[in-house]
């Protein structure tokens, strides 16, 4: 890969938002934490001490893990995006589009409403667990029906049969959120519409472990992904095992995404925008895109948390809404504007 | 040179190729003809290894089993529509051409191929154009400097394969001809294995070393151009009544 000199100004830029957006994201909030607390805070953390005042545990408890989800969650979701667009040679595919937002948020929707009533052993990763596998069944879900006779169909039966299986799942939520108790049916909006206000270290492990190893690993698919935008023969033809290649990627995405949205809900829009918005800066060359890809997906949801936290503070707005009310307007300006075609 | 024997190819109990035994020898150009739906296509497929599932019969390059990654450097293959849904340079996608010979890097012969390629089809003053800005003809182009790059140097001496499935297509009169003489010199001085898929006659009748009249999935006849461009022949397979002339050893057919 060649980094033009466009390139670097805009890995420095991206890094430097990200910094600046991540200094806010830890600063502001219900609760204002001051720089001094911030370093108190470490100190007594690094050296073992018990903290000294609330702000100290609001902030290494709450508000740190929260704004490092917040980047993880960001990054997963537009690399995934780039990761299913690559493979369907399809600019319109995001994540939610092939079953396994859907697929999580219906698991999720089960174990809030059923969960007490089948009396799992619940803990604090039991949702995320559930929503997990709600969102890999989906996704196998789709590609399973979308197979007939054998052959892989057309990217088109494909995003029909997603649809479809979509609209199955959002039945199923519905029909959970219709039964429900009234506390039950709001945590399925919120779950349904994103939040990072369950955000802990165990959380950050976690997404952060398979993140980032899903990260490292697309990037070093980049150039045999970079062939198949030319077409799956033509990839074939360039010496690449496509068929591998198709279930290395799609594995890869959908534990990354489904492990991100377990912990988080259904954050909608990120996966398809910010592949956009990149490939109009830096083109589709898929190894820029995953790095500059990654670190604006985690610029954008960064942000998008801290407005849902300010905005009606002390309450918190599902960050779903942030994404696509900021979001879509953004985009679709940059579209109109750019000669950026298809 | 590359074999067929007895190669057929059925898709979902549909015989598209029946028994297909020819050679391609290197140095020439062989074309493949044909009416619509005769099963020219599926044989561009069929010995580029994507039907494995489906054929019968053995496909060999220079008697070689080479595995896909080998035959990457050696054989390359311009598809009918090569789509793209996605802005790329021109300069990105000739550099793809090269991805078989590099793992991470293009090393300075890549880059070499690649201009030396972009050079031979006249694309120097596209080299950063946006692919999906151009017109039908100049997208063909690049992708000709694409296939061309991925085989612009001799791998250990090794036969070089390059198979065309409809070149001409999108192409203007000046550069049918100007490619298909790119081609001449290319098996000539290359020593190329050189296939391709070609609706006019005219333009076979000239520049075939051999030609292959595909109907039905069958080959109804396969040889020099006196011999398959046979008034018979061409009735059998296109179902109308040419004119043919011979001027001073060269072949003009019209309806």
């Amino acid at each position: 890969m060649f980094f033009t000199k466009r390139d670097s100004f805009l890995l420095i830029t991206l890094l430097l938002l990200l910094v600046v957006v991540f200094l806010l994201s830890i600063g502001l909030g219900a609760v204002k934490i001051s720089l001094d607390e911030i370093f108190s805070s470490f100190s007594n953390f690094f050296n073992g001490n018990e903290f000294t005042t609330l702000n100290e545990r609001i902030f290494i408890d709450i508000r740190l893990p929260r704004s490092v989800l917040s980047i993880l969650v960001g990054a997963t979701l537009a690399v995934g995006g780039i990761l299913v667009q690559t493979l369907f040679r399809n600019p319109i595919v995001e994540p939610g589009l092939i079953g396994t937002s859907s697929g999580a948020a219906f698991g999720a929707s089960f174990f809030i409403v059923l969960g007490n009533t089948f009396a799992f052993a619940t803990n604090n990763i039991s949702l995320p667990l559930i929503a997990c596998i709600g969102g890999i069944i989906g996704t196998f879900l789709v590609f399973s029906l979308s197979k007939i006779n054998g052959n892989n169909n057309s990217v088109t039966v494909l995003l029909l049969i997603g649809v479809a299986v979509n609209a199955l799942f959002l039945s199923g939520i519905g029909f959970l959120s219709y039964i429900a108790r009234d506390p039950q049916a709001r945590s399925i909006t919120f779950w349904n519409l994103g939040t990072l206000s369950g955000a802990n270290w165990q959380a950050v492990e976690m997404v952060a472990f398979f993140s980032i190893s899903g990260l490292i690993l697309s990037y070093f698919l980049g150039k045999k992904l970079n062939a198949l935008i030319l077409g799956a023969d033509e990839a074939s033809y360039l010496g690449i095992n496509v068929n591998l290649l198709k279930y290395q990627v799609l594995i890869i995405n959908v534990i990354m995404v489904s492990v991100a949205t377990s912990f988080v809900g259904v954050i909608g829009f990120v996966g398809l925008i910010v592949p956009h918005i990149i490939r109009m800066i830096s083109g589709s060359d898929i190894r820029k895109l995953i790095i500059f890809g990654s670190l604006f997906g985690a610029i954008f949801l960064c942000f998008a948390d801290l407005v849902a936290r300010l905005l009606l503070s002390p309450a918190e707005l599902p960050i779903g809404i942030v994404t696509s009310f900021v979001g879509v307007p953004v985009f679709i300006i940059l579209l109109r504007k750019s000669n950026y075609f298809f | 040179m590359l074999t067929t024997k007895n190669l057929s190819v059925a898709i979902a109990n549909k015989v598209i190729l029946e028994n297909i035994s020819e050679t391609f020898e290197a140095g020439k150009i062989t074309l493949i003809i044909g009416p619509n739906g005769a099963g020219k296509s599926t044989f561009i497929k069929s010995i580029c290894g994507q039907l494995k599932l489906n054929q019968k019969g053995t496909v060999d390059y220079d008697a070689e089993v080479l595995s896909i990654s080998e035959l990457a450097k050696v054989r390359a293959v311009l598809s009918q529509n090569s789509k793209l849904n996605f802005p790329l340079t021109v300069r990105d996608i000739v550099m793809m051409g090269r991805y078989p010979h590099f793992s991470n890097y293009p090393s300075e012969k890549d880059k070499r191929a690649c201009s030396e390629a972009i050079q031979f089809f006249e694309l120097e003053n596209f080299v950063d154009r946006n692919y999906l800005t151009l017109s039908g003809g100049e997208m063909q182009r690049v992708h000709f400097a694409r296939v061309l790059a991925q085989i612009w140097f001799s791998e250990e001496n090794k036969t070089r394969y390059l198979i065309l499935d409809e070149p001409l297509t999108f192409l203007d009169v000046h550069f049918q001809y100007s490619f298909m003489y790119k081609m001449q010199e290319l098996a000539k001085e290359n020593n190329m294995v050189i296939i391709g898929v070609l609706h006019d006659l005219n333009l076979t009748a000239k520049f075939a070393d051999k030609i292959m009249l595909l109907s039905q999935g069958k080959v109804i006849a396969s040889g020099n151009k006196s011999e398959v461009l046979s008034k018979e022949n061409i009735v059998e397979a296109f179902k109308m009544e040419p004119k043919i002339h011979t001027i001073e050893n060269e072949i003009f057919i019209h309806f």
